[in-house]
């Protein structure tokens, strides 16, 4: 697994980067693009919606941490793993979830769009949002969602394998067989 | 003989005459009587079927994006403000009714109106919000329950009116405060309980009054005959008319209720005018003089609204506010001399101030740019005439925010470049796109500097050269063919012999060619000599492909001039072209509308987000990276002035020909926004894209709750330390190292000198972030 081996370094190193960037490194001497993800401040804004995915250099993203692992306060607020759901949003999923179940598909998607509107960069919105084109047979619109979920969803390996395992159905029932084998070979590495 | 042939005619004629004269009269008679009976009829058919198929004209309600409060979200106590003032609420010290906001250093306390929503129903109720700096930490009931999700009700932000432009806002007689009704009541029909449609006493008591007065100073019509008048008889004020209007209002009182009547002349009444929209009924009659709801308004305000009825434009409060105050004063005097109200109310109330809202405050006119692009979207789907008519409800994305702050920015930037630079720029226009960039939604439309102009919309309809704003299309094709970003381009002067025999020889801004230079230093310092040498090598056609697949739908000329941003967009085309590149290839077209509703509240359609992937995203995820070196060390480095330098943006300026356009498009992670600046004319100008609309940018980006730019870097991105001077691979040891995104098998494989060759990192992943950290700790 060497990708997975790769990916747990650059955490560790990420979260070492962090730690030394907040006492010595001469952040003005590197390329002012590179020094992006050294933190200024901790801005409180960026709570609930921030993006979970790390910069570039502490790529890739996200893996989540093992409790244990915390680093303590001196990692910023500004890099942590994939953000925990908030739970406006995820009373939305749920609502959702519930009319989903009784054939309310109209009201279950507005609940999903005001959840995306919330959360526009958290996974789980947009797996319910493709399984609801999916279970409405809009398999095109359903792919594309699922797709951008993926991208969201960098580093969160069950997440991962529950997006490709729906982009497999998906494909199946649009006809595309490659794609749909791609997807479940795709499934199988997480 | 034709003498003879007359007498004898003439005598059979009086004969005859007098012989079918009785049966004329009596014929007469009975058609008269026939006829009165055939009219009463139809008077009484039109009575009725007319009042109970009574359906006005209902122009579609437009409203703004409710606000979600919630733990966490982005919003400060100042940006509450701003929306509850265009929500009109009393900013009060203490809260004792629906639509009053209390405000302390951190808190808000506040009572909502409730609002049907087309999914659910949000019940009206007291909130107590705290805020931590930009976001919202907690909000409570009354009772001090925490709650996890409230929307407040949505703004109202426009209409779309039927042909005769009347605008109307219809209320339940239940709705309207009984003060209100004893005050109209009071100085309009004081018999009204009483009469069958028709006052003689109160006919009786204006005649009196007005030969009292030697002139005309009151009408004897019931508030039945005034409703007859403008629901059946509004078109011409023949002698017919007059006559039809008495028999019409007693059928009309024979066949329905007070309560009936008085509900329909609550939302049929005139009151004034705003603009080329007619202003009727006082539940619109409200917003429109206190931006509030009825139920909201004091005695003072009811009294007014009564008085107006006999003559909105006479009485009209805000050109003539003294006249208004003695109506508003003599209503409230006859509600006192009749006891309907008591000394002190009377005292209070005659005093008061007319608590007018400013002409041109109301919200239903402040975004007309963006209420345009609506009409626009809805026109797709649904005829004129039932936008005007139906009382369909729009339910849109406008963030009233957003559009404020990008009101202020704009304006201002504008207005601080006219002081800087004179006469040049006296008549500075401006646009101005915002969306967010992950769902697509429009956020702020601006189309002139007078944001509330009704007219030429320039985010839509100004269709300019787009400068370099063009340059990520074609440094797009080329990584998409196989380019990285450290590629060498050539930067020197050229010559082309176009087609018409013309010469093209671009130049650069500051005039100097630079040899030799890495592809993405090309695009961040947006050089055009190396930019068309590189466009022209792949292909305008090539280029052309890659701006449709970014969003562009329209047709394009493959000039060579294209590369360098011939091409003209408006501000929205920009902006959908930019939100493909912020969604990393997924095209997103941009949306306002949610949903729309019937006047029930039934949803009739709705527009789900949509997406389409165009563009693989491991270029893309290159070109990111090369537009926020734009914004970090870049033409757009400005932006850091203002921006704290942990929040990524991305972007990049754009300057026409003979600088006749100023542009920035860019985006943050929550926010993308184009700002476009120009004259009308086309003249050239004294400011470029940096100089120009990037301050605009970044004015209203400081503003807004900031979220980094933080594409998630896909598989099959090697991100590596690359010596600037040879653009081989380099490692920490290395000076001026620079980390560059390339996609897999495209990186090179040859070692700078400054490296050690065994150390090549793409060979090793562990020992290259072993060497990353000790880098760290050099």
């Amino acid at each position: 697994m060497p990708i997975t081996m790769h990916k747990m370094l650059f955490i560790m190193v990420s979260l070492v980067m962090f730690l030394s960037a907040c006492s010595t490194t001469p952040v003005s001497q590197r390329p002012a693009v590179e020094s992006r993800d050294v933190p200024v401040s901790s801005p409180t804004t960026e709570s609930a919606q921030t993006s979970p995915v790390p910069s570039q250099q502490a790529n890739p993203q996200a893996m989540p941490l093992p409790p244990g692992e915390s680093t303590g306060t001196d990692i910023p607020a500004t890099k942590p793993a994939p953000a925990p759901t908030n739970p406006a949003v995820l009373a939305l999923l749920s609502d959702a979830e519930k009319y989903q179940q009784q054939g309310n598909m109209s009201a279950a998607q507005s609940r999903l769009q005001r959840a995306q509107r919330i959360a526009p960069s958290d996974p789980k919105v947009y797996y319910q949002l493709a399984k609801a084109h999916y279970e409405l047979e809009d398999f095109r619109l359903a792919e594309q969602v699922a797709l951008k979920g993926v991208s969201y969803a960098k580093g969160d390996n069950t997440e991962l394998k529950r997006f490709w395992l729906l982009l497999a159905d998906i494909r199946t029932k649009k006809g595309d067989m490659a794609g749909a084998k791609a997807a479940r070979e795709q499934a199988a590495r997480y | 003989m034709t003498k003879h042939k007359q007498s004898k005619t003439k005598k059979s004629k009086s004969v005859f005459r007098r012989l079918i004269s009785a049966k004329v009269i009596i014929s007469f008679l009975l058609l008269l009587t026939v006829t009165g009976a055939v009219t009463i009829a139809i008077l009484d058919f039109r009575v009725r079927s007319e009042f109970e198929g009574k359906r006005w004209a209902l122009p579609a309600k437009v409203f703004a994006r409710p606000l979600e409060l919630y733990v966490g979200a982005p919003v400060s106590l100042n940006d509450l403000k701003i929306e509850l003032k265009a929500l009109g609420y009393q900013f009060v010290d203490k809260v004792s009714s629906p639509g009053q906001v209390a405000f302390s250093a951190s808190r808000a306390t506040l009572t909502t109106r409730g609002f049907h929503f087309p999914d659910e129903h949000e019940a009206a109720r007291q909130l107590i919000l705290d805020f931590n700096g930009d976001s919202l930490s907690q909000i409570r009931s009354a009772d001090q329950q925490s709650l996890t999700l409230i929307r407040l009700e949505p703004a109202l932000i426009g209409g779309i009116y039927p042909l005769n432009n009347e605008d109307r806002d219809l209320i339940q007689l239940k709705e309207a405060p009984q003060a209100f009704i004893d005050a109209l009541i009071a100085i309009e029909d004081r018999d009204f309980y009483d009469h069958f449609g028709i006052s003689p006493k109160g006919i009786a008591r204006a005649t009196l009054a007005n030969i009292r007065a030697g002139a005309f100073v009151q009408g004897g019509s019931t508030l039945t005959q005034q409703l007859i008048k403008n629901f059946y008889l509004t078109a011409d004020r023949t002698l017919l008319r007059k006559m039809l209007e008495l028999p019409m209002a007693m059928l009309l009182e024979f066949h329905y209720s007070k309560d009936e009547i008085l509900e329909a002349y609550l939302n049929e009444v005139y009151l004034g005018q705003s603009g080329n929209r007619a202003i009727h009924g006082f539940g619109l009659g409200a917003a429109h003089y206190f931006a509030q709801p009825i139920q909201e308004l004091k005695l003072h305000q009811l009294a007014l609204l009564a008085g107006l009825v006999k003559g909105p434009s006479y009485y009209d409060p805000r050109r003539n506010p003294e006249r208004a105050k003695t109506r508003r004063n003599l209503v409230l005097s006859v509600l006192h001399q009749q006891g309907s109200i008591t000394d002190e109310e009377y005292m209070l109330a005659s005093t008061a101030e007319l608590d007018v809202v400013p002409a041109g405050s109301s919200m239903k006119e402040a975004y007309p740019a963006y209420i345009d692009l609506v009409k626009r979207q809805l026109r797709r789907e649904y005829k004129d005439e039932d936008l005007g008519s139906e009382g369909l409800k729009i339910f849109t994305s406008l963030d009233p925010i957003s559009q404020h702050k990008a009101e202020a920015s704009l304006v201002s930037t504008i207005e601080d470049l006219g002081r800087t630079y004179g006469e040049s720029l006296a008549k500075l226009q401006g646009s101005m796109v915002v969306t967010d960039p992950q769902t697509g939604e429009v956020l702020a439309l601006i189309g002139d500097r007078n944001t509330r102009y009704q007219g030429f919309n320039r985010a839509l309809d100004a269709s300019r050269p787009i400068g370099s704003l063009v340059k990520p299309a074609v440094y797009l094709t080329a990584l998409e063919q196989g380019y990285t970003l450290i590629s060498e381009l050539d930067d020197s002067p050229f010559s082309l012999t176009l087609p018409n025999q013309q010469t093209w020889s671009p130049k650069n801004y500051d005039g100097q060619p630079h040899g030799i230079v890495p592809m993405h230093d090309a695009l961040t310092h947006s050089y055009n000599l190396s930019t068309a040498q590189l466009g022209m090598e792949l292909g305008v056609e090539k280029v052309i492909d890659t701006l449709k697949r970014l969003g562009v739908d329209r047709p394009m000329d493959a000039y060579p001039s294209l590369l360098l941003g011939a091409q003209s967009l408006s501000t929205l085309e920009v902006a959908s072209m930019y939100q493909t590149i912020a969604a990393t290839g997924f095209q997103i077209p941009p949306r306002t509308i949610r949903t729309v509703t019937d006047n029930a509240g039934e949803p009739l359609s709705s527009y789900p987000f949509q997406l389409q992937q165009s563009i693989d995203e491991k270029p893309m995820f290159l070109l990111q990276y090369n537009l926020q070196q734009v914004t970090r060390s870049g033409t757009g480095r400005s932006i850091y002035q203002q921006l704290p330098i942990n929040i990524n943006t991305a972007g990049k300026t754009g300057t026409s020909d003979q600088q006749r356009d100023s542009w920035f498009a860019g985006f943050t992670g929550n926010r993308l926004a184009v700002v476009w600046l120009g004259l009308d004319d086309n003249s050239p100008m004294p400011i470029t894209g940096s100089s120009g609309a990037l301050r605009a940018w970044t004015r209203y980006i400081a503003q807004e709750p900031l979220q980094s730019y933080e594409p998630a870097m896909p598989e099959g991105i090697e991100m590596l330390w690359i010596d600037p001077l040879s653009g081989k691979l380099a490692d920490g040891l290395c000076e001026n190292a620079t980390q560059i995104p390339f996609i897999s098998g495209t990186q090179p494989t040859e070692t700078a000198a400054c490296a050690t060759p065994e150390e090549t990192f793409t060979e090793n992943p562990i020992k290259r972030s072993i060497d990353w950290v000790k880098d760290i700790f050099r």
